[in-house]
């Protein structure tokens, strides 16, 4: 009876003692979103990734791979990497990691998720896919420039239309005046 | 007599035995159908999957449980399967309770569809962003957020991620078109009293020490030619060239020459 009121008491303790020091594994919570409002051809598209370490424990060798869904034919990277490598990420700690891309077709496109790899504790690998900021318009440069371009041209040729009525009879008060500043000076 | 009061004892027995029987029958019967009923009705959480909640927007609502209102919030919601079947994450909810009576909605928000499969061994982070109107603004309110998801098998799981009472803040922070335009008006304001402070100042300095010269007009009586009046370069003119005395027939003379 002694013994079997032993077995339970410790079965008890080792599960109450697992349960609060039971620190949760690294975990490892990414976001991938656009930072631009607009995705437009030839037109520098900025796409953040966002890693959070939810877990009590660092999270270590982090890698994120988002190769697979920016393919080099539709996409030219600018500026950044589609596959980055963190060593260690803190407990209740961010990274942000941003690259800045140029798309180079129209149409509708599929941001899929990228893949993330972590480690936890005792070399035990996590594979994630972070958020899917899902399927995306990309403008074609001509209708972009048609709602936000500054319209030179347009005033240009406004000022060509405007110019014969405008510039001819400024011309002309020019010449009379000057005829009048001469007679002035003559005068004097 | 014995053998009588034997059955009738029996017979009571029985009477009272089936009486009971037909009283436990009808109560575990209505028990077990209220436990099937409350089984159908509060879908539980998975033990294979485990969840995760963060906070991106605002970062600090992680901690201090406060929001902007008129700003919004944005969030992450962690899945991993820790099961060997598939998960099928089908969709999370979002509402606004009220604090003191979470079964009470104030606000439910458009559910955020995922339909993402998450395979054994597998994590998936799902995002959601809902939009606290200004009116909430000092209010507190109880935010829940549940994940609908099911299993290869077709089980259906609901899990609890985040079920708190959080505090709606007014948003301070960045350009208020209401202050701003405030502050222009404050502006105008005050040049509006300097004009009126200058006006006023000039009109007493103008009694007090101007006062000998009188502002009267008084036609051209007066021999003085007032130089105010007179165009400067016409002074000039004038003072190069000294009236040339002589008859008027001389000067018209000389001109032509």
């Amino acid at each position: 009876m002694n013994a079997v009121l032993v077995a339970i008491f410790l079965i008890v303790g080792i599960y109450a003692a697992d349960v609060g020091t039971q620190t949760r594994d690294a975990f490892i919570l990414a976001h991938k979103s656009p930072l631009s409002l607009y995705a437009v051809e030839n037109m520098d598209l900025v796409i953040e990734y966002g890693l959070y370490n939810v877990g009590d424990k660092p999270a270590t060798k982090v890698t994120i791979d988002d190769r697979h869904s920016f393919p080099t034919q539709s996409f030219d990277i600018i500026k950044g990497l589609l596959h980055v490598n963190f060593e260690k990420i803190a407990p209740g700690t961010n990274v942000t990691h941003s690259v800045v891309l140029r798309p180079r077709a129209y149409g509708m496109f599929n941001y899929t998720s990228a893949q993330v790899t972590y480690y936890t504790g005792n070399d035990n690998l996590h594979v994630s896919y972070s958020s899917a900021p899902g399927e995306g318009y990309i403008y074609r440069q001509r209708e972009y420039d048609r709602k936000f371009a500054p319209k030179y041209t347009f005033f240009l040729t406004f000022l060509a239309l405007v110019a014969p009525t405008t510039i001819g009879s400024y011309l002309l008060f020019q010449k009379s005046k000057s005829r009048f500043d001469a007679y002035a000076k003559k005068k004097n | 007599m014995k053998l009588s009061t034997v059955f009738l004892l029996a017979a009571l027995g029985f009477c009272a035995v089936y009486a009971a029987d037909v009283v436990d029958g009808e109560v575990t019967e209505d028990s077990t159908r209220a436990t099937t009923e409350d089984d159908d009705l509060t879908i539980g959480a998975s033990p294979d999957a485990a969840l995760a909640f963060q906070f991106v927007q605002p970062a600090d609502a992680n901690t201090i449980n406060e929001v902007y209102g008129g700003s919004p919030v944005k969030f992450l919601i962690g899945f991993q399967n820790r099961g060997e079947k598939d998960f099928i994450v089908k969709f999370s909810e979002t509402s606004y309770r009220y604090p003191l009576d979470f079964n009470y909605y104030l606000q439910n928000f458009t559910r955020g569809e995922y339909n993402r499969r998450v395979a054994p061994k597998e994590e998936v982070t799902l995002d959601y962003a809902f939009f606290t109107h200004e009116s909430l603004a000092g209010r507190s309110l109880g935010l829940v957020v549940n994940v609908h998801y099911e299993d290869a098998d077709g089980k259906y799981f609901i899990n609890n991620v985040y079920n708190q009472t959080i505090t709606v803040v007014e948003d301070d922070s960045g350009f208020n078109g209401e202050t701003g335009f405030m502050f222009l008006i404050f502006v105008a304001l005050g040049i509006g009293a300097l004009y009126v402070a200058n006006q006023f100042l000039s009109k007493l300095s103008r009694k007090s020490g101007l006062q000998k010269r009188s502002t009267v007009e008084q036609g051209t009586s007066g021999n003085e030619v007032d130089y105010e009046w007179i165009p400067r370069d016409i002074i000039k003119n004038s003072e190069k060239k000294s009236p040339i005395a002589g008859s008027p027939k001389a000067r018209k003379a000389k001109k032509t020459d």
